[in-house]
Formats: C-alpha cells, sequence, structure tokens
C-alpha cells in the first residue's frame, strides 16, 4: 500500500514530512518512480509525496548572474526557456533527447538528479555547467555542488528527509555548450555513453555520462584542451579517464572508444 | 480495371484490387474497439500466475495454505487440480500445463491464483512456496546437439552434392550463421477472459489468434468435449505468430480458474511476463557450405540447420521444416544435403514468428550469396541471376514451377526502384567517415501450412444475406491488424456485386464456423477467401436461378450495386436460401520425409528487397536510409493493406537486423521491457518502398496468393550484405549493432 | 479522494483512489478504455493523453496528479459528433492496422500539429518519438499525419 498526499505548498509537505511515517518518496513527472514502483522495487507500506502542486518548486530566474532553476521544471520546459537557451545550451541539447515527448512533459530535472542514474541525460550537462543542486529538508537549504551530489549509481547525498528544490549555476557570457550520446535507437532510448561539454572565456568542462557509478568529470583531458593541447590527444586521454563496464547495453571496450568520438564530435560543433 | 487471368482470361474486377477504407478503422480511431482489457463482466475475478525463477529444477514441494488464506482470494490451483490432462496439446503433448514434477523453463507456471483484485492477486503469487532443486539447465543448441535431444529433425537428400565438392573444378566455401531470439512485441500482450457459460460449457474470449488451437487445449485440461468450450476472439492488438500457439497457455490457466470459481476470471499478461514466458523467433545457426562452378552456376549445397526450440515441442518441427524447405532460397541446386535439428533445452519453448523458421536460414543463404559472389569475382546480383528460379525450373524438393513464377519480374522492378544501376557503382566507394553501401536479398515463401499441416488445411466461411441486403460474414480465421475483413469484405462485394458497405465480417468464433485451421503462413486471403467466394457463389447460383425471368437488373455479370437489395427482396419471397457455408480445400501437396522429396507447398511468393545504408565507420552505428520491398504476391486484393503489410514486415526486419535480441544469463532473459528490448522506433524509420507484382495463381481467388510474411524474410541479409558493400566486412551474426559493426571495423 | 478536474470537457467530481495510476482510474472508474496500456512504463505511449494541453503517458500518473487538471482522452477528440482530422488521416491513409497503439498515436500525433500545422516528414518523427506500433512500419502513419495537416489547411 502507499498513501499518497500532495500538499500545496513547502510548509505543508514538510508538516506532512515530519509527520507521515516512513519510508518517504518524493513524486513528480514519475517517469522513474512509477516505473520502480511496477518492478515492485519501492518498499511498501511507504508514504509519497506529490510535489507537484508546490509552486515554490517551480520556474526558471535569473538572479545575481546565476541561473535557478526549479526542481520541478519539466525537460520540455528547459528546451523551451529562453534563458536556459543563451545559459546553457549544453542542457537544451541534453533534454531534447530524454524520452519521447510525453516524458519529456512529465520529466522534471529534480527528478532526473534524484533517480541517481550516470545515464541520466541532464546529469553531464549540469556537471559541465558546474551546478550546485540545492537539498532543502525542514531545517532549512544546503547547496551542494553537483559533483558531490551523486555518490555512487542510484546512491546520492540526499539524507532521509531532504529533496532535491533547485539547482543552479553560473549565468557565463558567451557561453557555448554541445551535447552528445549514443542510444540503442533514436527516441525512447537510454544512454550507453555520452559526452558534455560548456565552454566560455576561460572556462572549459567536460563530462561524461554511462561510463562510470556516477556522471565523471574529465580533467585531465579538459587541462589538455585548456592548455592548447590537441584535440586528438584529448580523445585519446578521455578514453583512460572514463570507467564502463559491460552491461545490457553495450561493451565497455566501446563506451570507452566513443568517448574519444564523442568529445570530438563536440568539440568540433563548438568551432 | 482489366487484368488478365490466370487462364489469359480477361476478367473485369470492380472491388477486388481497388482502394477501399478499412472496416475496422473507424471503431478503432475512436478508442471504441474492444480489446480484452477493455471487458470487464460483471463478478470479475483476476488470475495471476506463479512462475518458476529456474531453468530446470526438481518441484519438491509446493505450499499453496497462505496465498489461499490471503483476503480476497478465491483459489490457487496446482497441477494436482487439473481435472483433465495436465498438458498443452500441440504437435507432440510434452507441454505441461502446470509444472508438476520439473521446470524446465525460467517462468513456466507452477500455480495458479484468482483474486478479487489484480493486488490480491499479486500478493498472493508472493505468498506460494515452492521448494525447488535446481537441476543442471541445458541451455545452448550446441548443449543440446551434444545430448542429441531433438524436438524434430528432417532432412533432404537429393543428387550427389559430395560430388560436386570434390570435383576441383568447383569453388566452394563454407561459413557459420547466427540468428537472435526475436520479441513478437505485439502491442497488446497476451490475454483472456474465462467464464463459465451456465449451460454447462465455458467462454473464453481473448487476444487470439487461433481459437481453435485453444478449444483444444481448454477441452484437455477440463475434460470436456470440444462442443462445450466456446473461444470467441475479441480484437486482438496484433499476434505476428506470437498468438498462434501461445495464447492455450494462458487460455487453458484462465479456463481452470473459472471453472474452479465459477466466476469470470481475466488473465492478461503485464509486458514482462509475457516477454519471459511466451514464445518468440527460435534462435538459430546455420552451416552453410556452397560450391560452384566459376562462372558462378551453384553445382551443390551442403547445410546444417539448427534452431533452440526451448523446453517443449509447440510448433518446432513445422517452423524448422520450412526452413528446411526452402534452404537454398530462390535458386537451381540440383545437388542438396541439408539437415535441419531444433533441438530441446531449458528454455523458453519457440514458436511461431513471421517467417516461421525463414528468416533464420535466408540470412545464411543470402549472406552466403554475397560471400560466395565475392570469392568467384563476381557481381552478387549478377550471381543471383544466373541461379535465379523460374518458370520450369524445380525446388530443391523437386517442386516443378508451372504457375505464379514472377521472381525475375520482381529483381527488375526492385531494382529500378531502388536505383540500383545508378546508385550500386557509386557506393561502396567512400573512404571519409561515412559510407554508403546498398545491399539485396530474395526469398520465396511456400503459401499455407504445406504438406506438414495438410489436415488444418480446409476453411470455412458462414455467410448469411439479410433482408435489407446487408450481409454478415464469420470465418475461422481471424483480423489481427493485418486486414483480413477488408480483403474478404471486397471479396464478396466483387462476387455480389454489392455495395462493400452492406458486409461485415463478425468476430471469429468457434460455435460459429468449423475449424480453419490457424491464422498463419500468409494463408488467409488464400484459404477464407475460398471460402468466401465459394459461399458468395453457393448463394448467387440459387439467386441466378430464381431471378431469370424477373426484370431485375442484378447478375453476378453485370456490376450494378443498386440493383442487389431488390434483387435479394425478391429471392427472399421466393423463399431462396440466402445463406450458405463455404468450404475450401487446397490442392495437394507432398513431402517424402526419407529424400525431402514432393510438392510442400500449393505455390510461392516470391520476394526481393534491397537496403540502402550509411554506416559510421567511428562509430559503428548503421542508418538505413531506403528499402525496396517487392512481392509476386499473385493479385493484390487490397493495394493498401497490402503496402501496409510490407512496411510492417519491413520494419519487423530491421529491428531483427539491428537492434532485437534477447540476453540470457542462466536461461533468465535480461531484457524482458520495452526499455532494454528494443524496437524501432518513429525516429528508426526509413523510407519504405514497396512493390507489387502480379503473376496470378490459377488456384488462389482472383490469383492471390499471400503476402503477410515474406516481407520480413529477406530484409537482415540485405542490411549485413549492404554493409559488407560500404565498409567490406560481412557480418556472420545479426543484429548488426554499433557493437558488432564497430568490432569487425577494428579487427 | 474526491477526483475534481475536467475530462474531455465535462467537469467531474468523483470518489477514486488518489494513489491508483491515472490510467487505471479513466479506464477502470470513467470506463474510458480507448486508452490502452502496453507497458505501463511509458516506453510505448500507448497510453497518451492530453493532461492541460500536453501529451504525457497516463501510466506514469498518479490520479491524485490530475487534481483539477483538464484531460482529454481518445474519446474527447471528436468535436460536434466530427472525427478529428487526424482520425481522419488515419482512416484514409491506412495508418491502422491492429490498432492497440492508435489511440495513443492518434493524441501524439494531434498534440505535433498544434505545434507544427505544417509539419516536415522529422518532425513527425520527433513528435511521435514516444509511440511504438509494430504492425506498420509507422510509414503510413506519416502520411496519415501529413494528410490531417493538408485537411486542415483547406
Amino acid at each position: 500500500m502507499i498513501t499518497v498526499h500532495r500538499p500545496a505548498s513547502s510548509e505543508e509537505l514538510f508538516t506532512l514530512v515530519a509527520t507521515e511515517p516512513a519510508p518517504h518518496f518524493y513524486l513528480a513527472g514519475g517517469t522513474d518512480l512509477l516505473v520502480q514502483h511496477k518492478d515492485g522495487a519501492v518498499p511498501t507500506p511507504s508514504t509519497w509525496f506529490d510535489l507537484t502542486a508546490i509552486r515554490d518548486f517551480a520556474g526558471i530566474r535569473l538572479e545575481n548572474d546565476m541561473i535557478t532553476v526549479g526542481a520541478l521544471t519539466t525537460h520540455d520546459d528547459l528546451m523551451r526557456s529562453p534563458l536556459i537557451r543563451k545559459y546553457a545550451p549544453v542542457l537544451v541539447q541534453g533534454c531534447e533527447v530524454i524520452g519521447g515527448p510525453q516524458i519529456r512533459n512529465r520529466g522534471t530535472v529534480g527528478g532526473n538528479l534524484a533517480n541517481g542514474s550516470p545515464a541520466a541525460d541532464t546529469a553531464p550537462p549540469l556537471y559541465s555547467l558546474e551546478a550546485s543542486v540545492e537539498l532543502t529538508s525542514r531545517g532549512g537549504s544546503r547547496w551542494l555542488p553537483i559533483a558531490d551530489f551523486f555518490l555512487h549509481v542510484r546512491k546520492t547525498a540526499l539524507q532521509p528527509g531532504e529533496l532535491i528544490t533547485a539547482v543552479r549555476f553560473p549565468a557565463r557570457a558567451g557561453v557555448q555548450g554541445g551535447f552528445q550520446r549514443l542510444g540503442q535507437r533514436r527516441s525512447q532510448a537510454i544512454s550507453k555513453v555520452s559526452v558534455a561539454v560548456t565552454r566560455a572565456s576561460g572556462y572549459l568542462a567536460i563530462a561524461c555520462g554511462s561510463v562510470a557509478p556516477t556522471v565523471i568529470r574529465a580533467p585531465r583531458t579538459e587541462a589538455i584542451l585548456r592548455g592548447g593541447g590537441s584535440l586528438e590527444e584529448a580523445c585519446r586521454v578521455i578514453q583512460e579517464e572514463v570507467k564502463p563496464i559491460s552491461d545490457v547495453r553495450s561493451t565497455a571496450d566501446y563506451r570507452r572508444a566513443m568517448a574519444g568520438v564523442l568529445l570530438r564530435r563536440v568539440m568540433e560543433s563548438l568551432g | 480495371m482489366k487484368t488478365l487471368g490466370p487462364e489469359g482470361v480477361s476478367e473485369v474486377l470492380h472491388t477486388v484490387g481497388k482502394p477501399m477504407r478499412r472496416p475496422d478503422a473507424p471503431e478503432k480511431v475512436q478508442g471504441r474497439a474492444l480489446y480484452v482489457d477493455d471487458v470487464h463482466p460483471a463478478g470479475m475475478l483476476y488470475a495471476a500466475v506463479v512462475r518458476s525463477p529456474h531453468a530446470h529444477a526438481r518441484i519438491k514441494a509446493i505450499r499453496t495454505e497462505k496465498a489461499a488464506a490471503l483476503e480476497g482470494v478465491w483459489t490457487v490451483m496446482t497441477h494436482r487440480d487439473v481435472p483433465g490432462r495436465n498438458i498443452i496439446p500441440m504437435i507432440k503433448e510434452d507441454w505441461i500445463c502446470l509444472a508438476a514434477e520439473e521446470t524446465h523453463h525460467v517462468g513456466e507456471a507452477v500455480a495458479l491464483i484468482a483474486a478479487e483484485t489484480r493486488e490480491a492477486a499479486a500478493r498472493a503469487v508472493e505468498l506460494v512456496e515452492v521448494d525447488y532443486e535446481v537441476l543442471p539447465a541445458v541451455l545452448t543448441i550446441e548443449e543440446g546437439f551434444e545430448r542429441e535431444d531433438f524436438l524434430a529433425q528432417w532432412k533432404i537428400l537429393k543428387g550427389d552434392a559430395e560430388a560436386a565438392f570434390d570435383d576441383p573444378a568447383n569453388v566452394v566455401l563454407e561459413e557459420y550463421y547466427r540468428t537472435p531470439y526475436q520479441e513478437h512485441a505485439y502491442l497488446e500482450t497476451n490475454g483472456v477472459i474465462a467464464q463459465p457459460d451456465g449451460m454447462g460449457g465455458i467462454l473464453i474470449q481473448g487476444s487470439l489468434q487461433c481459437p481453435h488451437y485453444v478449444q483444444k487445449a481448454v477441452a484437455t485440461v477440463l475434460d470436456v468435449e470440444m462442443a462445450r468450450v466456446r473461444i470467441v476472439q475479441l480484437t486482438t492488438g496484433g499476434g505476428f505468430g506470437g498468438k498462434e500457439d501461445a495464447p492455450s497457455v494462458p487460455g487453458s490457466h484462465c479456463a481452470l480458474l473459472a471453472w474452479k470459481t465459477k466466476r469470470p476470471v481475466k488473465l492478461v499478461y503485464t509486458r514482462e511476463e509475457d516477454m519471459i514466458c511466451m514464445s518468440k523467433r527460435h534462435p538459430g545457426k546455420v552451416r552453410y557450405r556452397m560450391a560452384c562452378s566459376r562462372d558462378g552456376v551453384i553445382q551443390a549445397v551442403d547445410v546444417d540447420y539448427w534452431l533452440n526450440g526451448g523446453a517443449y515441442t509447440t510448433l518446432s518441427p513445422v517452423v524448422l521444416w520450412r526452413g528446411l524447405v526452402h534452404a537454398a532460397g530462390p535458386y537451381r541446386v540440383q545437388n542438396v544435403r541439408v539437415h535441419a535439428y531444433a533441438v530441446r533445452t531449458d528454455t523458453v519453448p519457440c514458436g511461431a514468428f513471421r517467417g516461421f523458421g525463414e528468416p533464420q536460414i535466408v540470412f545464411a543463404i543470402e549472406a552466403h550469396m554475397d560471400a560466395m559472389a565475392l570469392k568467384l569475382g563476381l557481381d552478387p546480383l549478377e550471381f543471383r541471376m544466373k541461379n535465379v528460379l523460374d518458370y520450369g525450373d524445380e525446388t530443391i524438393t523437386g517442386h516443378k514451377l508451372e504457375t505464379s513464377c514472377g521472381m525475375k519480374e520482381v529483381v527488375e522492378k526492385v531494382l529500378e526502384k531502388a536505383e540500383w544501376k545508378d546508385r550500386y557503382p557509386r557506393y561502396g566507394r567512400d573512404t571519409g567517415r561515412l559510407r554508403k553501401g546498398l545491399g539485396i536479398a530474395f526469398s520465396y515463401y511456400g503459401v499455407g501450412l504445406g504438406a506438414l499441416g495438410k489436415h488444418l488445411n480446409p476453411a470455412a466461411a458462414n455467410l448469411v444475406v439479410s433482408a435489407d441486403g446487408s450481409i454478415t460474414i464469420a470465418v475461422g480465421t481471424t483480423e489481427l491488424g493485418q486486414g483480413m475483413f477488408t480483403v474478404l469484405t471486397q471479396i464478396c462485394a466483387e462476387e455480389f456485386g454489392c455495395d462493400p458497405r452492406l458486409i461485415r465480417l463478425v468476430e471469429p468464433d468457434t460455435s460459429r464456423v468449423p475449424d480453419s485451421g490457424p491464422t498463419v503462413a500468409s494463408r488467409t486471403t488464400l484459404m477464407s477467401g475460398n471460402a468466401v467466394r465459394n459461399a458468395c457463389q453457393q448463394v448467387k447460383a440459387r439467386m441466378e436461378e430464381h431471378l431469370q425471368d424477373q426484370v431485375i437488373p442484378w447478375s453476378s455479370a453485370s456490376f450494378r450495386p443498386e440493383a442487389w437489395p431488390l434483387a435479394v427482396a425478391t429471392c427472399l419471397q421466393k423463399s431462396v436460401q440466402m445463406s450458405a457455408q463455404g468450404w475450401s480445400v487446397p490442392p495437394k501437396t507432398t513431402f517424402d520425409t526419407d529424400t525431402g522429396q514432393g510438392d510442400p507447398y500449393v505455390t510461392y511468393t516470391w520476394s526481393a528487397n534491397t537496403v540502402e545504408v550509411t554506416v559510421d565507420t567511428e562509430t559503428g552505428e548503421v542508418v538505413v536510409d531506403r528499402l525496396v520491398s517487392g512481392h509476386d504476391v499473385g493479385k493484390m486484393i487490397n493495394p493498401q493493406t497490402g503496402e501496409g503489410q510490407i512496411q510492417g514486415g519491413s520494419m519487423q526486419g530491421l529491428g531483427y537486423a539491428l537492434v532485437e535480441e534477447h540476453v540470457l544469463k542462466d536461461g533468465r532473459i535480461l531484457n524482458n521491457q520495452f526499455s532494454n528490448y528494443i524496437i524501432p522506433t518513429p525516429m528508426d524509420t526509413p523510407e519504405l518502398i514497396p512493390v507489387i507484382v502480379e503473376h496470378r495463381y490459377p488456384w488462389g481467388p482472383y490469383g492471390a496468393k499471400g503476402l503477410g510474411e515474406t516481407p520480413m524474410i529477406a530484409v537482415a541479409p540485405a542490411v549485413v550484405n549492404a554493409i559488407a558493400h560500404a565498409v567490406g566486412k560481412h557480418l556472420k551474426e545479426i543484429p548488426a549493432t554499433p557493437e558488432r559493426v564497430w568490432e569487425a571495423l577494428n579487427a | 479522494m474526491k477526483l475534481s478536474c475536467k475530462v474531455n470537457g465535462e467537469s467531474i467530481e468523483r470518489e477514486v483512489d488518489g494513489s491508483a495510476r491515472l490510467l487505471d482510474t479513466l479506464r477502470e472508474d470513467l470506463r474510458l478504455t480507448g486508452t490502452k496500456e502496453g507497458c505501463g512504463k511509458g516506453e510505448c505511449g500507448a497510453c497518451t493523453i492530453f493532461v492541460d494541453g500536453k501529451p504525457v503517458d497516463s501510466c506514469l500518473m498518479l490520479t491524485i496528479q490530475a487534481q483539477g487538471a483538464d484531460i482529454v482522452t481518445i474519446e474527447g477528440l471528436m468535436r460536434n459528433g466530427q472525427l478529428d482530422a487526424v482520425q481522419e488521416g488515419f482512416i484514409s491513409e491506412g495508418g491502422v492496422q491492429c490498432g492497440f497503439c492508435i489511440p495513443g498515436m492518434i493524441m501524439a500525433a494531434r498534440a505535433l500539429l498544434d505545434e507544427f500545422p505544417e509539419p516536415t516528414l522529422d518532425q513527425i518523427k520527433y513528435g511521435l518519438g514516444g509511440n511504438l506500433c509494430r504492425c506498420t512500419g509507422y510509414t503510413k502513419i506519416f502520411e496519415a499525419v501529413l494528410k490531417a495537416a493538408q485537411m486542415e489547411r483547406v
């Protein structure tokens, strides 16, 4: 049995969280939680909090040179937002390949991160933006760099009673970004390897998805490119930085090699 | 429209061959068509199945008390509660309805639950305790072959193959080929509703391809006469062979629960359940050895063909046999040795799937044709055309082709649409990252059940003309989406010269029509088409006799649909019987099991397809840009549904070629849902161009043969041949995933 | 819970299980069985409906999340007894075979035409990218959408 509450405000939410029996689950777009529930992977009885009526957790805004995205923002909202298109083109590209229209209309950025999958297509873009994640509990909020948020496959820094309420990253002038991934087909596909790059004046960050237990940055590769090294060299080194496995979707060798191929493609797309 | 009939007689057709909207489409686009899960009889219980987690295990004990005690649970049943025989009768009687001493595949049913809610049924499943002693499992073709554990074995021996291989003048090439499991992936999973009919019988409604199979299975497990078992097909969300033999399992299970509880019971599989325990395309392995003269004439083939049949016989013997009969492709070969084996393993039973044993071996044949051409230094198309079957030739079973053999015209038209002459020489020369290639493959397909299924061959149609001139037709074959209702409507309208909107095909129901054999083997247009035609002709003959002295402008020769209602009313006033049962029995087929010689099928559909690809040499990704698929169908009754069959079959073929396979560990299917068993999406769809050729088959309705299966058969080899053309790597295993192509490129 | 929302233009208030999936509430409580379940995991799109004008998979929504929403299912697509142009297009172009994916496919097609009244083939494929069909090879479905667009232009 699951008991579902639909609080209208964050105050109401945290009051319920304090009083309702654990375990607690937070429901937004349902594109992961309801799938896990169908698989019997969500313990029952459990208490679910539907967040979708809470307005505080929605919206995209620019303040103090930071872009803040409410956790309930859907992939479709992100793709269409002028602010995101201007300051996070890498994230737009990540969202465009998620699922199909129905999934992009429901899936949220908060849910995509909370699910803890290294294949989440918003995660490498957010790593490359050096985003931070806002974790809120009854006691207040804390901001955590995204790289500290992901701990392992399906393991995040979320503590009991905490949920993701926002994501933010610097609004960098003249920012460029690119995201490329390989899936088993062209839509409704889970990434088997992905590379995200964000570049601005004095800034370059590279992140890879589905090649390690969490999304990873590629610091040695970044150093080569920042230092004016050759793209060829960078594409070789990134293959040493990734730590992929073989599974039902692909092989470790292939993923490793493709990290290099995708990096070159993203960099070439940035010109 | 004038077309030349089989005897060279010109025949004017008014409805057949013309566009007509599908009669079932309006209800379907409004969401009104009723599929099994849309039906909720009052007082209905929900069924759930306890399944074995082991490939091979001894069942030491089954304890059902806790599950039975759960609130809302009406019954928990095991093999001990089967009133009749605990089997699903198919070709053999080895298929167990509910596992008793042992389980032989992951997902095999061990116990059944009926409960008031889905949730209670699901919880009860968890509470059934089964003690298993896990036993060693046989999982692969190689292990099963080693143990000589066969579900079926067939051979063809013709001429002197060894002499041709020994002749030093001949070029010899031998290769091994492998093909994977393929999931039917019909969008509607299997499902049935069973309910006692209050008159000592039972009614089963469901998503079914072959209601009469289910009738026999239910009568067997309940130990009642077949006449007490009535099976009605509901609107069915796709079959492709997957609802031929397999629904007898949920059908029997649900019947057992309804019989015991005296309540309606619904059993609709989840997608995961359907993928774990329902039939699939057999994984295949082929050793193909061919001898050719240096100028490219095939001298001999020597073939071993293995299928992984899974735990029970189901339809494996006939699936295997179809592959055997077509083991040399549509080519002239005088010296032949083919051995075919369906191997028993402790895995999910495989069964019917569009193509039925041909896609596996045609992949080998047609990939081998390209490899052989390369070895001979010949153009692959020229090599094929040197050997292709034509009128007057004999197949490898010695079947002389006297009618309806339009292979050469199919190839000519396909090449034209594919712009082969222009594109083939241009492609295969790229040196950059993206490389284009063009591939071709031929196939042919024996229409109908053939010599091995003779007893199931006849088909019936019951036809009733009502007072207002409207017509009700019931047939024993089923509408699965392929367009049977449309085609039979057109045939009836053509015969009567009436408005097709007056005709209504009703849902197949075993109480309404005799067993008409399964809806498989591209036989429905041919068999039910002829049965409908026969029924129409009986009524027409009576009408003409009674109307000859009347001044009514209707006759079967004239096309005056406006006169039909008056003609009907006049006949009914004169007490003319305006109903009939049509019956069709196909011409004789033969097969000698010692030599593999005979006329195994009544006729063949001839097919060729080309595939144009772009291979990304960095990622190994293969993008199909264009596919041209041509078929000699005898006569196309409805061009739109025919094109739909070709495009749909082509896309299933592309899935098979590029992405679809099951990954198993210890006999357990790891990818059992649509997120990891990958089928193509709209975004993966290339330009799919159908080509129709009509060499009419004299016994077919208006010359029609069959089309349903053949479009998927030769797609995969055309894809790997196109990849080879683009990048010079001949894959011997599908699917051609980016990983496999990339490995081949970097080997 | 008491569900108050709009379904196919009609305001409804009804006692339902809020923790049920919206798909089940539509099919079993409201008897709107046109919306189909093909996988229950948002992979096939057969359960596509509109929620506040956007196509979503109703298998991935709880009923409680539809509180106050404007829902349209395949049963609500007809206007004044007339089929929607997309429905007409699917009939005339042969986009329907077994029909099980069709309600969801039509809803997705309606949504993409609302956004792109004159869609390119690529826009059609992207807009239908969340819907699987195993019968048609999609080609006649694309033609059906193009036909609907053409009918709506005149």
